[in-house]
């Protein structure tokens, strides 16, 4: 019943009229030099949202050497041949737009959010800062210290950040998920301008790149100014991928954390297989079912009848090698964390055991479809979810596929998925127990 | 009961230049004082009911910061007929969500849903906001589950610090406390006190519905009179009280954390209210100096050309009766002083020269430039209008905005440097390790030295139950 009306909604919403099925219409092309180009047309606001999509990540970093992707994204802020340093997102902003990037395990993304009009401006700065970037010796400097004081203020100084730098690091024994993106502090002090040009050059190619349109434009246009403006960057040989499998987790690892904090907490993952495959419906629909809101099973028990916990959630991570499905809780100050602890898995296990009913599925199925609805409405989460398919999953089209992928999961598939991921097995922990003030500081306890 | 009669009819928004199917508004007062806004928007299939309460976290009476947000919250917590659990589930079964957002000035509660379920958002909105249970046992559920928030809530060291600054600044005025309670203002929270708050502000003459979405505006404003007429009438609540600066103690407050690598600055003093003639000239003025990311002045000094910090911003809050500039940054310990002093220098030399010509057309031209990207969905749109409402800015204020803007001239950011900025009565809040900083700031002033944990515990209120005037 549900089905049918969302069904006509992601109609709507597209504007793609009376077909059979919803589908994001994604236009494709390809530069001479490799480079990928995805539009999605929208015309109801004159606004686009452009995001470049570079395919690398901390995980093509090596020890030594962390931090050095993520340090080179901020770099791009710096200058280029035809603009100064931070020229960039002043010509943005200065026409009511928005200029940032961001980067993860997998990507760098450099995204512009403005009035139509402006695309060609995006497009051409982009083009100039990619393929001729400044990188001057102070200005990196001068960077780093920056990365340092980001390091500092995500990590080092937030219980979480800790928690969950740890927590990768048990996670993963080999692949490289396991150093964090911002770079660990001793690599991001001994890092040098030679290591972040060593990167740029590698790994910021054309083909490499995909550039995702979403909004009041159209393919033919994007392909002319992209021919412009990106026509002449050479194609780089193809850089060797991350080949390292991470081994088959063969028991459960456990980590403390001892810090000055305010209340324990923990963390616990399980690793789940990589962005497209077919079990990440299931998982994601289990995640829910978990952690979704107020009538989940998590904050009804831990949260709502029992007390024990401050907050219990979960949610899946992504990425483009196996990735994680984690869960974290707060532990009220006057709980025993073992307790919770034990409450927690009791609420994970159920799923193993139990089917869940048609109700519960049908409402997490409700919750993620609305959720991944209203992410189409807005040009900048659709972008997202286009770059993702394209680059996570190799495949543009698997925007399209996720819908149907989620209404097609069974209350045995729910089933089947936790009993194969979820187990104490494959489960690593970390448990935060905070330290007070004095005995933090000195790094020392009695 | 008389059918409600129409005020204005504002005409298509901003947007409709945009766009051939852009949101109509249309406004209604009911019988009871209730104001009604619809927004008829038919590019998405969904609905979204927001009814605001002209009172927030400013109503706080003296002693018992975090009642506005635990009242609104406790609506959730049992309604008409539903359960707590009922609740969320009703909402949570159909893919909507429902919730609450206090701000200072108002609180908000809100119901989200496909279209086809709107009677059912309607209907859970009124029973939240018309016949809630308010049921003793799921306060005290709630003041539980917010005391541990609050004990998390010294995680977050730099929030502390603005947190500090805003009671370093202004004292017992409710904007010196925080917006979601301190942990000797919730224990005194009881039922009686919920109840007396409730029974004042939830009331049709200090309330706004705002229903946007794919919607029938006639069908819409049927349903509002037959689920909403029977609101209790009540008063437009009174203005909060006015804040009065703390000039005793010391210049600088040093919250003790031995523990940290970075210290967490904020600075700033009582700023303008959102009704001043100088609003929008103070937001081109803050754009320039710390709101406009890598635009500004601040970020271009402290951060581009020092390197000293990955982010330091600066703004203007502004409330009915109340507003606070402030400067936040955080900085490895050794370079406190000089983070500091780099921030107040650029302030100096902004104060000095004035804007440039170049910075005041940039400013305007994002802020006029960005407008239209803060109405994407029928959501954003009512947001924008509520606001508009609350603050009385009219029913053409989405049409007017762009003329605010354009018309902040140099002689107004100039006037603003002078008047709403007055870094002699910056004060100024440290979280960091004691030992390495206190010699950096005597500089800055006298110096008031705490443990972190101390200060947050000696907050007990000196007056409790006092209700505001």
């Amino acid at each position: 019943m549900r089905l049918g009306h969302l069904f006509s909604l992601v109609l709507l919403l597209l504007g793609v009229g009376a077909r059979a099925e919803p589908r994001i219409d994604v236009q494709r092309a390809q530069l001479a030099n490799g480079m990928q180009l995805l539009v999605v047309e929208q015309h109801h606001l004159p606004l686009v949202s452009v995001q470049l999509w570079v395919h690398v990540g901390s995980k093509n970093e090596r020890p030594g050497a962390t931090g050095m992707v993520h340090l080179l994204e901020h770099m791009m802020f710096k200058g280029s041949r035809g603009y100064g340093p931070e020229e960039h997102v002043r010509q943005i902003q200065s026409r009511g737009g928005e200029a940032n990037a961001f980067t993860t395990q997998d990507v760098t993304v450099f995204h512009e959010e403005l009035a139509a009009e402006h695309l060609e401006l995006a497009l051409r700065l982009e083009g100039d800062r990619l393929q001729r970037l400044s990188l001057a010796q102070a200005a990196f400097s001068r960077e780093r210290e920056v990365v340092r004081e980001e390091r500092r203020l995500r990590v080092e100084s937030q219980p979480f950040g800790q928690l969950i730098e740890q927590f990768f690091g048990v996670s993963y024994l080999a692949h490289p998920y396991r150093w964090p993106v911002v770079g660990w502090a001793s690599d991001l002090g001994a890092t040098d301008l030679e290591t972040c040009r060593g990167f740029f050059k590698s790994f910021y190619a054309p083909n490499r790149t995909t550039l995702v349109v979403v909004g009041d434009t159209s393919l033919g246009k994007v392909r002319a100014l992209a021919t412009r403006y990106f026509g002449g960057w050479r194609r780089m040989p193809e850089q060797r991928p991350v080949v390292t499998v991470e081994p088959e987790q063969q028991g459960e690892r456990r980590a403390q954390l001892r810090i000055r904090a305010e209340l324990p907490m923990f963390l616990g993952g399980y690793r789940i297989p990589e962005y497209g495959h077919p079990d990440i419906p299931p998982l994601m629909v289990a995640a829910r079912i978990l952690s979704g809101g107020e009538s989940s099973w998590l904050y009804q028990r831990l949260v709502y009848t029992e007390q024990v916990a401050l907050f219990a959630a979960g949610d899946l991570l992504r990425t483009e090698h196996p990735g994680v499905f984690y869960t974290v809780a707060g532990v009220r100050p006057d709980k025993d964390p073992a307790v919770v602890e034990e409450l927690f898995f009791a609420e994970v296990r159920r799923l193993q055991i139990e089917e869940v009913s048609e109700r519960e599925l049908a409402k997490a199925k409700n919750q993620l479809e609305a959720e991944y609805v209203a992410e189409l409405s807005r040009m900048g989460s659709l972008g997202h979810k286009v770059g993702e398919a394209a680059v996570l999953g190799g495949d543009p089209e698997l925007v399209n596929k996720e819908l149907p992928r989620l209404r097609a999961v069974t209350a045995a598939d729910v089933q089947r998925v936790a009993r194969t991921y979820l187990r104490k097995d494959r489960r690593t922990l970390v448990h935060l127990q905070p330290l007070p003030d004095d005995v933090a500081a000195d790094g020392k306890e009695p | 009961m008389r059918v409600p009669f129409m005020v204005s009819a504002a005409g298509p928004l901003l947007v409709a230049a945009l766009t051939a199917a852009a949101p109509q508004v249309s406004r209604v007062v009911l019988d009871n004082g209730l104001r009604l806004l619809v927004v008829e928007d038919h590019r998405v299939p969904s609905f979204t009911a927001v009814m605001r309460i002209g009172s927030g976290g400013l109503h706080d009476p003296t002693g018992q910061a975090g009642l506005a947000s635990l009242t609104a919250e406790l609506l959730r917590r049992g309604a008409g007929k539903r359960s707590a659990r009922e609740v969320a589930e009703v909402v949570e079964q159909v893919g909507g969500s429902t919730g609450t957002s206090v701000s200072w000035d108002s609180s908000d509660i809100y119901v989200d849903v496909l279209a086809r379920d709107r009677r059912l958002a309607l209907e859970l909105l009124a029973d939240q906001t018309l016949r809630p249970t308010l049921a003793s046992e799921e306060l005290t559920r709630l003041k539980q589950e917010r005391l541990s928030e609050i004990v998390q809530r010294g995680n977050s060291a730099e929030q502390n610090a603005g947190q500090a600054l805003a009671r370093f600044v202004l004292g017992d005025h409710p904007l010196g406390s925080s917006l979601r309670g301190e942990r000797a203002t919730v224990t005194t929270i009881d039922d009686e006190a919920v109840r007396t708050y409730f029974k004042r502000h939830y009331v049709a003459k200090n309330a706004i519905l705002a229903v946007a979405g794919d919607l029938d505006p006639e069908l819409v404003k049927q349903e509002v009179l037959e689920l909403f007429g029977s609101m209790s009438a009540g008063q437009l609540s009174p203005p909060a009280p006015e804040p009065n600066p703390v000039v005793r103690g010391g210049r600088v407050l040093l919250l003790d954390r031995p523990d940290l690598t970075q210290a967490k600055i904020a600075f700033g003093h009582i700023g303008i209210n959102r009704g001043d003639p100088d609003y929008y000239a103070a937001q081109v003025t803050n754009y320039i100096l710390g709101g406009g990311g890598f635009s500004s002045r601040l970020v271009q000094k402290v951060r581009v050309e020092q390197g000293l910090t990955y982010n330091i911003g600066s703004r203007f809050s502004a409330h009915t009766v109340a507003g606070l500039f402030t400067v936040t940054t955080a900085t490895a310990v050794p370079q406190a002083q000089q983070a500091v002093m780099a921030a107040l220098d650029e302030i100096d030399r902004f104060r000095r020269q004035g804007p440039s010509d170049r910075e005041l057309k940039e400013a305007k031209a994002y802020l006029i430039g960005s407008f239209p990207r803060q109405l994407e969905t029928h959501l954003d749109v009512a947001t924008v209008l509520l606001r508009a409402e609350r603050y009385g800015l009219g029913d053409d204020f989405i049409e007017r905005y762009p003329s605010y803007i354009k018309a902040v001239g140099k002689s107004d950011v100039k006037r603003v440097l002078t008047t709403a900025l007055a870094p002699d009565a910056f004060r100024f809040v440290v979280v960091g390790p004691r030992e390495g900083l206190e010699e950096q700031l005597r500089p800055l002033g006298e110096i008031e030295s705490t443990g972190y944990s101390d200060w947050w515990s000696r907050l007990a209120p000196t007056e409790p139950g006092l209700p505001a005037p």
